[in-house]
């Protein structure tokens, strides 16, 4: 029986909230001594092994009647049924006497020092224990009695089994976990760090064979907003002889806390350090979290560089969209999943426990699973074709030595939607989130090839999920979560062949749970009439453009099919329906870019807010709606057509913020955002960089970078010291026709090279 | 139609803010068939609302939720919801006729046992503690304009006739103090766990930064008589 299984048993049993968690604790601790005497080759003095299987009945269940008189007894005539030696052992475990020398342990020893170092459902140790049972029981002359008789003889066990194990025994009740309980209460949002989510899977570590931890390099809340995140926990879970825990990056005050304690970076689940896991995946979604990647594994105690890792130290994985150009991240990284990470890190994990977790082996094995890259090892398919070289290494006057370009890599593919996996228990943050919302993909790709996009670039066609499936995945979702809101995710969701229909279905189906369905990434010149009517008819609010060009010049440029008549007939549709806030999307610093098609925008804001005006009074409709004009700052991506692009200097940027900010200020009902300059600037050096970058980016971390998305953490100074340090000019090494890619290596989701 | 539920919020939950509580069991609601009715007008909300709000970092073995709905009458026994490890639903039932108001109205305090290692002499020291006629402690500093300086008679309280009583729980031994505490808790009138161990510790000369108590509120209380709608 596993450890689910006896929770269930206990629960049919009807065993109160706090014996159950202390059954839990008690069992976890007899579990973990038994696993690492086996592990350390003990054998008991019959020669046999440790039965797991005894320990894990009697732990799991010692207390299950604690309720009754003689509860030890009573107890074992219940487990008796399940598991004959179990039921002896429980029945046994107030009265058993320790023995003289570890040689004598069995299955019952085990689960007494479970027993006699955990406190309600905490390790407390030995001592500690028997103090709270002295307390409770001085009354009771027999049990003071065999607390003294036995006081000796355990500790003396507990100081060979350390020595045997060559750990502390703390270490070695806990398997290894961290106890973060006493800073939970000096944290802000200690939720942040607790899991336990509905959703969150608990597996006993000692039943796995690969140990996978996914980071995200941000705080929970963001985090556990990334749906890539719930698809391959769940995925990962599913598969047996797997675990995978999540870890995320403690914010200011845990992170001090954890260092004030000397603990490590710690997995939510089990609360197992990072380091002792198998493989620890990192997903790079934004350039600006690099600075957390190295501050995390700082923090878990891993060696920063791969080249210093060994056997014993975890691999270390890079998957995500920023994998386009994985040589920023190389030097940290053992190796990247580039594409669709479904199969691949199923493949990966599969991979590891056919090598036996030997490092080199592994890493061999690994480069034969689709889009999966190894720095250093030739990539699939073998054949090593140089290819651009690192144009910072060639020309370097250190004398660095000049890398040839691995092979090329494919990126990994899910072929077919429908049968892939997606989470119909995904975990519910326990603390307030960006999304919270049952959530499903309907589109991998984009039928669109905006130039600037990597993301519509990354994939070479669209793959969908069929109606169907999304109905069955989001009811499913909704039913296991309980949340109110429904949410359909693509890059382009209007987009999605059929969408009219699909709405029409689930808005119905919907609206009698009283859930809402809320639609991002919704482009209004995608969507028919028909559409907007019902989704007015749910809750008019705001709607989102993205013209990101001030002129059709441009727009054209940037392959953006949308036209100012597009946005006039949106206008025209949807006001009378209600909606009366309005975003529109530009981008400055796109190629090609002149002071007219900056002055488009400010004219384009002039004559949608008119536009909107002349319909208010047209239709009678009150004057109370909002135009708002948001800019960001073209950042040059690889894997798109625009990555030999030279992206604006921070300076050319602010003029051209102070222009347009200067323009709308003049144009009435109309706000106008913009972005930090300085983020993008550094943006753009970690898209393009190379793996010299990497210095940059361990000495901007390592003298206080991190949560540099994040305006009040964003240090631009720092950064520029952190490149001038690592001995390398500020600036984008890969524009122009004529440059070498360094990342050309990496495969094309959509070919334009 | 009214109902009541009552649960125990332990173990890691007891990091779990009131807010996030009330969303937890918003969408625990829902999984169990018991979605809560809605309030008209502008900004509708849930029908739903804690009895007494528990501090963060408290256990409690008596918490109430009441909450409207429509869909409680097809529930017989104890709903299944799905809720994080550490909440658990104890009982559930219609809200009694008796309760017009909401809950929170009729609480005027809650029992906590206080246990605390480290605490030698501990009924000593608790009943020095209520031996006192006044009991000061600083107000929540106000930020800003306007807040008084610490030494100003309207920066502090006597929270002494909050304080409404004790008992030992079991005999004291090994510097493990195991204590009950009465506190008021009606509205306006609520005196955190929190402060009074802290208020405790000052007044006995510990240090509370060094000890680790577990709190845990085991009854909240109308008048004389214990809410807990067995």
């Amino acid at each position: 029986m596993d450890r689910l299984a006896l929770v269930e048993f206990l629960n049919e049993n009807g065993v109160p909230e706090h014996v159950k968690r202390h059954c839990l604790a008690v069992g976890d601790a007899a579990v973990n001594i038994a696993a690492a005497l086996t592990g350390a080759g003990f054998r008991k003095a019959d020669g046999e092994a440790i039965d797991m299987e005894v320990v894990r009945i009697a732990g799991y269940l010692h207390d299950i009647a604690r309720a009754q008189k003689d509860h030890d007894v009573a107890g074992g005539a219940i487990v008796r049924p399940l598991n004959e030696r179990a039921g002896d052992v429980v029945a046994r475990h107030m009265k058993l006497n320790f023995p003289d020398a570890m040689a004598a342990l069995t299955e019952a020893e085990i689960v007494s020092l479970g027993d006699r170092t955990v406190c309600e459902d905490r390790y407390v140790g030995y001592e500690a224990r028997m103090e709270e049972l002295l307390a409770r029981y001085a009354q009771v002359q027999e049990v003071v009695d065999r607390v003294h008789r036995n006081m000796g003889r355990a500790l003396g066990l507990i100081a060979e089994i350390e020595a045997f194990c060559g750990r502390d025994f703390m270490d070695i009740a806990m398997g290894g976990a961290v106890d973060v309980t006493p800073l939970l209460r000096r944290v802000e949002r200690p939720g942040r760090y607790i899991g336990g989510e509905v959703g969150s899977v608990k597996k006993h570590w000692g039943d796995a064979a690969v140990h996978f931890c996914f980071a995200f390099p941000d705080l929970y809340e963001i985090g556990m907003s990334y749906t890539g995140l719930q698809i391959l926990y769940g995925l990962l879970n599913q598969q047996e002889g797997v675990l995978c825990e999540r870890a995320f990056a403690p914010a200011a005050d845990m992170e001090k806390a954890l260092a004030d304690a000397g603990a490590p970076l710690f997995s939510l689940e089990s609360g197992m350090p990072v380091k002792r896991f198998d493989i620890v995946g990192f997903t790079l979604q934004y350039e600006l979290s690099y600075t957390n990647v190295v501050r995390m594994l700082v923090q878990a105690g891993i060696p920063l560089r791969a080249e210093d890792r060994g056997e014993g130290d975890p691999v270390v994985l890079c998957g995500g969209p920023c994998c386009a150009n994985p040589l920023p991240m190389e030097p940290f990284a053992d190796l990247f999943c580039v594409g669709d990470g479904e199969d691949a890190v199923v493949a990966l994990c599969e991979a590891y426990r056919a090598s036996g977790g030997v490092r080199g082996a592994f890493l061999d094995a690994a480069r034969g699973i689709a889009g999966v890259y190894v720095p250093g090892r030739a990539g699939r398919g073998g054949g090593a074709t140089a290819m651009a070289t690192d144009a910072g290494e060639a020309t370097t006057t250190e004398g660095a030595p000049a890398d040839t370009a691995p092979a090329p890599v494919q990126r990994a593919r899910v072929e077919d939607l429908d049968a892939a996996f997606f989470p119909v228990r995904p975990v519910v943050p326990h603390i307030e989130t960006v999304h919270e919302r049952a959530a499903v993909e309907i589109m991998r790709g984009c039928y669109r090839s905006c130039r600037f996009c990597q993301a519509g670039y990354a994939c070479a066609d669209v793959r969908r999920r069929s109606p169907g499936k999304i109905k069955e995945l989001l009811l499913a979702q909704l039913a296991h979560t309980g949340y109110d809101e429904a949410s359909l995710l693509s890059l382009s969701t209007g987009d999605y062949p059929g969408i009219e229909a699909l709405v029409t279905d689930l808005m119905g189906t919907l609206a009698e749970m009283d859930v809402a369905l809320s639609l991002p990434s919704l482009r209004l010149d995608s969507l028919k009439p028909g559409t907007l009517e019902r989704i007015a008819a749910y809750k008019a609010t705001a709607l989102t453009f993205a013209p990101e060009a001030g002129t059709q010049r441009l727009r054209d440029v940037i392959g953006k099919g949308l036209t100012e008549a597009d946005l006039y007939a949106a206008l025209d549709a949807a006001m009378p329906l209600g909606f009366s806030k309005f975003k529109f999307y530009f981008m400055i610093g796109l190629p090609t870019e002149t002071p007219a098609d900056l002055q488009g925008i400010a004219d384009l804001a002039q004559a949608l807010s008119a536009r909107a005006r002349a319909i208010a009074q047209d239709k009678g409709l009150p004057p109370r709606f909002h135009l708002s004009v948001s800019v960001s700052n073209f950042v040059p991506k690889p894997g798109t057509p625009f990555e030999r692009e030279k992206g604006d200097s921070e300076e050319a940027l602010m003029e051209k913020i102070y222009f347009l900010k200067d323009a709308i200020r003049r144009v009435k009902g109309v706000s106008f955002k913009y972005h930090d300059t300085r983020m993008s600037r550094v943006e753009m050096l970690l898209a393009k960089g190379d793996r010299r970058t990497a210095d940059a980016i361990e000495k901007a971390a390592l003298s206080g970078a991190g949560f540099d998305s994040w305006r009040e953490h964003f240090d631009y100074e720092n950064w520029l010291r952190a490149f001038a340090d690592a001995g390398l000019a500020a600036e984008d090494r890969y524009a122009g026709e004529g440059a070498a890619l360094p990342w050309a290596f990496i495969g094309q989701g959509k070919a334009y090279r | 139609m009214k109902y009541v539920l009552t649960f125990v919020k332990t173990d890691r939950m007891i990091y779990i803010s009131h807010l996030d509580l009330m969303r937890a069991f918003l969408r625990a609601l829902r999984t169990g068939g018991l979605a809560p009715s809605y309030s008209q007008g502008f900004n509708p909300h849930p029908k739903m609302s804690f009895a007494l709000p528990l501090p963060l970092g408290v256990h409690s073995v008596c918490e109430l939720l009441e909450f409207e709905t429509g869909h409680g009458a097809a529930v017989g026994g104890i709903p299944a919801l799905a809720l994080p490890e550490g909440l658990r639903v104890t009982g559930f039932r219609e809200k009694p006729p008796g309760y017009a108001k909401p809950l929170a109205s009729y609480v005027t305090a809650a029992s906590y046992e206080i246990m605390c290692p480290g605490i030698s002499g501990a009924p000593g020291l608790m009943e020095a503690f209520f031996a006192e006629e006044h009991v000061w402690v600083a107000k929540r500093a106000k930020r800003g304009k306007g807040a008084a300086s610490a030494d100003a008679p309207e920066a502090r309280k006597d929270i002494r006739p909050q304080m409404l009583g004790w008992e030992e729980k079991h005999n004291n031994m090994h510097g493990r103090m195991l204590v009950h505490v009465t506190l008021a808790s009606g509205a306006g009138n609520v005196l955190n766990p929190l402060r009074f161990f802290e208020a405790f510790c000052r007044h006995a000369g510990l240090d509370k930064d060094a000890l680790c108590p577990v709190i845990t509120r085991t009854a909240i209380l109308a008048g004389k008589e214990v809410c807990d709608f067995a």
